[in-house]
């Protein structure tokens, strides 16, 4: 029996970034309006969330990111950090599903440049979801990439 | 519609709390708030800014001066009667019916002085060159060494205003903090040089970096009038109707984030305000 589905391959992940062992599925990756990348874990319940390369580009050159504590709870669309480029401009970030913060991604802090320069690999924070629904709320890529031609 | 906010001597932690509010609401529509002056000094950093490293806490502290902290980007200012405040808060779609013509220019040439829209997206540099060169430039006519230099205007090199902003996916807040005097001995004493400065700065101490516009204009009102002009002629003449105090704070009961906070000098971190605008909830 051929193991591999038609159109895609799941495949387990470990993130190179963390110690943590949650597998990421590599291919269902989604978006947020507010231009964060979310993956789900295969067992629905760690959202791995970070900065989308439009919202990177969107920005322009970030100096300052702040995250939120570990163990606080957000809910969906609820500002949990900010991030600042140098044009003296600052961004919000919102939960993009409920959840409550497992870890943060310390790198950030030291270098926040890194959202810059690959923030398909850095990711912000991770979740654990409350409220596995709501990840149907968020775009596919095909969905964002219609959605960021159109963003004012 | 843009909403005009007259103020006079209105605390900037305040106006801040309600330019939050404003910004934070959905569908606030657009507004400019202008304030003559903040009745005590106190110094502003932005909501990057270590206040330690930014802030002679001691100084400041014995000084009997706060510390507060904004929810919008940008650097750090001691703010006191001489201080006009202008801030900008316009939803892009506005702007681009304002400013129908903006030119299609990439926003990623960093030489670019001209406003730009880039394939429809608007970028933070996009609205600090605008507010330079279709807003304040207006304001400043009589000064031809008018410039933005980074996120400054300055007469030539000598800062004079500084910048600030916020961004979302609908609307934008540019906010500027104009020196039209202020105490030598509260600047020098008070600030740090900041380890980011600007390269246009160097390394020229506050003093030698910052001018007054007492210098150039004879009185805060002709600033303010000068200001009222460029609003009232702005293009495609938008209508403009000026507002209450009260009928901004009515946003102030939206539930929205908080991200200005005070500096407590005793516990040595920033703390949520608390004041008729954020009460104490009771339990």
């Amino acid at each position: 029996m051929n193991i591999i589905k038609t159109g895609i391959q799941q495949t387990l992940i470990k993130s190179s970034l963390s110690n943590s062992k949650v597998g990421i599925r590599a291919f269902c990756t989604h978006y947020s309006e507010e231009l964060e990348w979310v993956k789900l874990s295969d067992d629905n319940k760690i959202a791995t969330v970070g900065l989308s390369s439009f919202g990177a580009k969107r920005l322009g050159k970030i100096n300052y990111v702040e995250l939120p504590k570990e163990h606080r709870k957000c809910r969906s669309e609820e500002k949990f950090g900010v991030v600042e480029s140098t044009n003296a401009t600052a961004f919000g970030l919102y939960a993009p599903v409920s959840g409550e913060v497992l870890e943060i991604n310390d790198k950030l802090k030291a270098d926040p440049g890194l959202l810059n320069s690959d923030p398909a690999n850095n990711w912000m924070v991770k979740f654990k979801v409350s409220k596995p629904e709501e990840f149907k709320k968020l775009m596919d890529s095909r969905q964002y990439k219609k959605f960021v031609k159109w963003y004012r | 519609m843009i909403r005009l906010l007259r103020l006079n001597k209105f605390p900037i932690l305040k106006q801040l709390q309600i330019e939050e509010a404003l910004y934070r609401a959905p569908n606030s529509g657009n507004w400019i708030i202008i304030n003559n002056g903040t009745p005590e000094p106190i110094v502003i950093v932005g909501i990057s800014g270590r206040a330690d490293k930014l802030v002679n806490l001691d100084e400041v502290e014995s000084r009997g001066i706060q510390t507060m902290k904004r929810f919008s980007g940008g650097g750090t200012v001691v703010a006191d009667e001489n201080t006009l405040f202008s801030s900008i808060l316009l939803e892009f779609e506005t702007l681009k019916q304002l400013f129908p013509t903006l030119s299609a220019i990439s926003s990623s040439s960093s030489s670019s002085t001209l406003p730009s829209i880039n394939d429809g997206n608007i970028y933070p540099k996009d609205i600090m060159n605008w507010s330079a060169n279709s807003f304040y430039k207006h304001v400043f006519h009589e000064q031809i060494d008018f410039s933005l230099q980074e996120n400054d205007y300055a007469f030539g090199k000598l800062k004079f205003g500084g910048n600030a902003q916020s961004f979302s996916k609908h609307k934008f807040l540019h906010h500027t903090s104009f020196l039209y005097d202020f105490k030598d001995d509260h600047m020098m004493a008070c600030l740090k040089q900041p380890d980011k400065i600007p390269e246009y700065r160097r390394n020229r101490d506050h003093l030698s970096f910052l001018c007054k516009l007492k210098d150039r204009y004879q009185s805060k009102d002709h600033i303010i009038n000068n200001l009222l002009k460029t609003i009232n002629n702005l293009p495609t003449s938008p209508s403009i109707k000026e507002v209450t105090l009260e009928e901004a704070e009515q946003f102030l009961s939206n539930p929205h984030p908080k991200s200005n906070q005070l500096f407590d000098y005793n516990l040595k971190s920033w703390k949520d305000i608390t004041n008729e605008y954020n009460p104490i909830k009771n339990i």
